[in-house]
């Protein structure tokens, strides 16, 4: 049952590959869903199971790598965390499955599109359930692999590609980190399996080295490691510009990526790893700075940014940032919490955001919409549930999460705690602006004559309208139904059996008025922008000109694509330059093989020369020949 | 009178020189480099015979004659040759014989 709950998509991803020749697409497509609706439902016993009776198992597969002490069996680790990732995985991806037959239906190859969907679905689960951090590392790969295929699914168009190689090389900077980080665990640990390092890490001393002026010792540098890897997966400031880019690719693959896996991989990761976390304060500090400056970061530039997937990718690097600062705080509990609810709203809004382009003929820049409310109004309803979540209005899901988060801010003993606690609440401001901005320009705003193609109901609208509602419904109440889970002591065996580092009891601590600031601040947003845009245009035009600089600050995304294609991007393909023109060409070449071939060549040449062709040449030099050798004969042995 | 054993080998060397002249200075004729082979064998063969002779011992003498056979068959096999030769290229000109140049 375990077994089957991970890996039925592989199995669907074979069937793509082996039978995709033989069996119309549409069956496969039938069984592919198929396939991933009994893993999701076998997934929710098991998690019922877990959450009956709080334990942690493990399915032993088979044995992977044993070298030495290095061994590494691969389990699928049955927990509370484990399958809390499983099942969100699986359902994102049921629901993207089925969204996907409405949006893909005229692309020629939805069989690749069905194939590798699978294949990433697969990937994440495998990530999520993993024993040891080998097997961990190997379905790390293979998302970030899934995620370059998919990005780059329409390859014709340039950008396209060059989008999945951006996706592709900047993870490779998080990874290769990661998996430093992960010699490191080695080294100290001698062993990967997480229930070993576990047990080992309180008996353990770690060694204190003196770099520079700082004292770090061997913790510091494995859990910096372990965050670097995270950062890159989760696109956290710096290894982020990859996220926006990724919009280039199909909207439920965007769906995928910003719901279930990729993204939250990073943030798994710390909470899987969370003992670490937890013991370094320095390193808490660094998460919960990160976090909050990632938030912020794309909070802002999300507020100038026109390209409508864009927005929710940008928003999605926010809420990212926000589970990176509950990391920080100690709270993984909430981290994942927000992690699930994010995953509902957040591929509710990618859904209707493809629903929209669909609508307007591919085109994705909300300043050329308008006036969509009374043409799709599901679309429209579903939208704006999703962006109510998103801004954490009460009674939606997002609302238990994102409240909690930010006030955790108040009651950490961490330095930069109230530091945080301030751009939180001004990134939940921003958030309810940009939001309900893009719900503005896309439905209302009615200046713009676009081309519409309306859906026409038919049987294929089901595969559309399904999955908006269901999702609808869970990003409405599933905050409210499962809060228990995350936040309350009444589970907390749950988050010990799986090995996570908890600080539950926070919230209780803060003052009423407090706690109700964040909701607020994202009330404000809203009555904002209704403000702006329905009653007083021209205040927008004059904050625009009032504040030029900081405007294209934010319209420039603060600049890190530019600073990285000039400082690095450029200066790296200017070296593989020279390397390729000035030392393969210029000096290996010009040295080894065409080198030796010509002067093989200048010196056969100049031998061949001697044969003349005459006979007497040839009878001179046989003679000369003889009477040398004959002198040497006699005078050395004789 | 007993002729001394050194004018034999003078007459010999005189004779293998006049051959291997032969075949260095001669630009003309194919036959006169094997006429030249031919001579250098001789001039082996008086070197064997004055030994034979001089050390009273027949073994040179025999070696005369392996030594003649030796030479016909190989003057007939080099005729051979100039002949094929002389058929395909209408000459025995030995200037004309450089299909070895590289």
């Amino acid at each position: 049952m375990v077994v089957f709950s991970v890996f039925l998509p592989l199995i669907s991803f074979f069937i793509f590959i082996f039978f995709s020749k033989f069996i119309s697409s549409n069956k496969l497509i039938f069984i592919s869903i198929l396939n991933i609706l009994i893993s999701t439902i076998l997934s929710f016993f098991i998690l019922k199971n877990i959450i009956i009776s709080p334990q942690s198992d493990q399915v032993l597969l088979f044995n992977w790598l044993n070298s030495g002490s290095l061994n590494s069996k691969w389990f699928i680790n049955v927990d509370f965390l484990s399958f809390v990732m499983v099942f969100i995985v699986n359902l994102v991806s049921t629901f993207v499955q089925i969204y996907s037959v409405y949006y893909m239906k005229n692309d020629a190859s939805i069989n690749r599109f069905f194939c590798y969907l699978n294949l990433f679905s697969f990937f994440m689960l495998l990530l999520v359930t993993s024993g040891n951090l080998l097997q961990l590392f190997v379905g790390w790969e293979g998302v970030g692999l899934c995620s370059y295929l998919l990005i780059g699914f329409w390859y014709v168009k340039n950008s396209a590609s060059n989008a999945a190689l951006k996706a592709f090389i900047i993870n490779r900077i998080g990874d290769t980190f990661f998996i430093i980080g992960i010699i490191f665990i080695y080294l100290i640990f001698d062993t990967i399996f997480f229930s070993e390092i576990f047990q080992k890490f309180n008996k353990i001393d770690f060694n204190t080295y003196n770099f520079l002026f700082f004292k770090i010792d061997d913790l510091t540098i494995i859990t910096l490691l372990l965050l670097l890897g995270a950062m890159g997966k989760s696109a956290q400031i710096g290894l982020h510009t990859w996220l926006p880019d990724a919009m280039e690719g199909p909207t439920p693959v965007s769906a995928l990526i910003h719901a279930a896996t990729m993204v939250t991989a990073g943030v798994f990761l710390l909470c899987k790893m969370s003992i670490f976390f937890n013991n370094s304060i320095l390193i808490s500090n660094l998460v919960i700075l990160i976090g909050s400056i990632t938030s912020i970061y794309a909070a802002s530039v999300a507020i100038t940014e026109n390209d409508i997937k864009k927005i929710i990718a940008y928003s999605t690097c926010s809420q990212l940032g926000f589970m990176f600062i509950a990391a920080g705080f100690s709270m993984y509990n909430l981290a994942i919490f927000h992690l699930v609810t994010h995953a509902f709203f957040k591929a509710l809004l990618f859904l209707g955001a493809g629903s929209v382009i669909h609508t307007s003929n591919d085109e994705q820049n909300i300043k050329k919409m308008g006036n969509l409310w009374n043409k799709i109004p599901l679309t429209y309803l579903t939208m704006i549930i999703g962006s109510l979540s998103l801004s954490g209005i009460p009674l939606f899901a997002g609302y238990y999460s994102k409240e909690l988060i930010v006030n955790s801010g108040l009651n950490s003993n961490l330095l930069f705690s109230n530091f945080v606690y301030f751009i939180s609440i001004i990134v939940v401001l921003l958030t309810s602006i940009y939001s309900f901005r893009l719900i503005f320009y896309v439905f209302h705003n009615n200046k713009n004559k676009l081309k519409f193609s309306l859906p026409k109901f038919n049987f294929s609208s089901f595969f559309l309208f399904f999955p908006l509602i269901s999702l609808a419904f869970l990003a409405i109440f599933s905050g409210y139904f499962i809060k228990d889970y995350f936040i309350t002591e009444k589970f907390l065996g749950l988050w010990i059996s799986s090995n996570v580092a908890n600080n539950i009891s926070i919230h209780h601590q803060t003052s009423f008025y407090l706690s109700h600031l964040p909701t607020l601040f994202s009330m404000i947003g809203i009555l904002f922008i209704f403000y702006f845009y329905f009653f007083n245009n021209k205040l927008i035009i004059f904050f625009k000109t009032k504040f030029k600089k900081t405007y294209y600050f934010f319209c420039n995304k603060w600049y890190f694509d530019y600073f990285y294609d000039k400082f690095i991007v450029k200066k790296i393909i200017n070296l593989a330059d020279n390397l390729w023109k000035k030392i393969d060409i210029e000096l290996i070449d010009r040295i080894g093989p065409n080198g030796l071939a010509f002067s093989t060549k200048n010196l056969s040449k100049f031998f061949s020369n001697f044969q003349t062709g005459y006979i007497y040449h040839y009878a001179f030099s046989f003679i000369i020949g003889l009477f040398l050798l004959i002198t040497f004969l006699i005078f050395f042995f004789n | 009178m007993e002729i001394p054993i050194i004018y034999y080998l003078y007459l010999s060397i005189s004779i293998f020189t006049i051959g291997i002249m032969g075949i260095f200075l001669n630009r003309k004729n194919l036959i006169v480099i094997l006429m030249s082979i031919e001579l250098i064998l001789l001039s082996a063969n008086i070197n064997f015979i004055s030994a034979s002779y001089y050390y009273k011992d027949i073994l040179g003498q025999i070696f005369v004659f392996l030594t003649l056979t030796v030479s016909a068959a190989e003057a007939a096999v080099g005729l051979a040759i100039i002949v094929i030769f002389f058929r395909k290229t209408d000459s025995i000109h030995v200037d004309d014989i450089n299909k070895l140049k590289g």
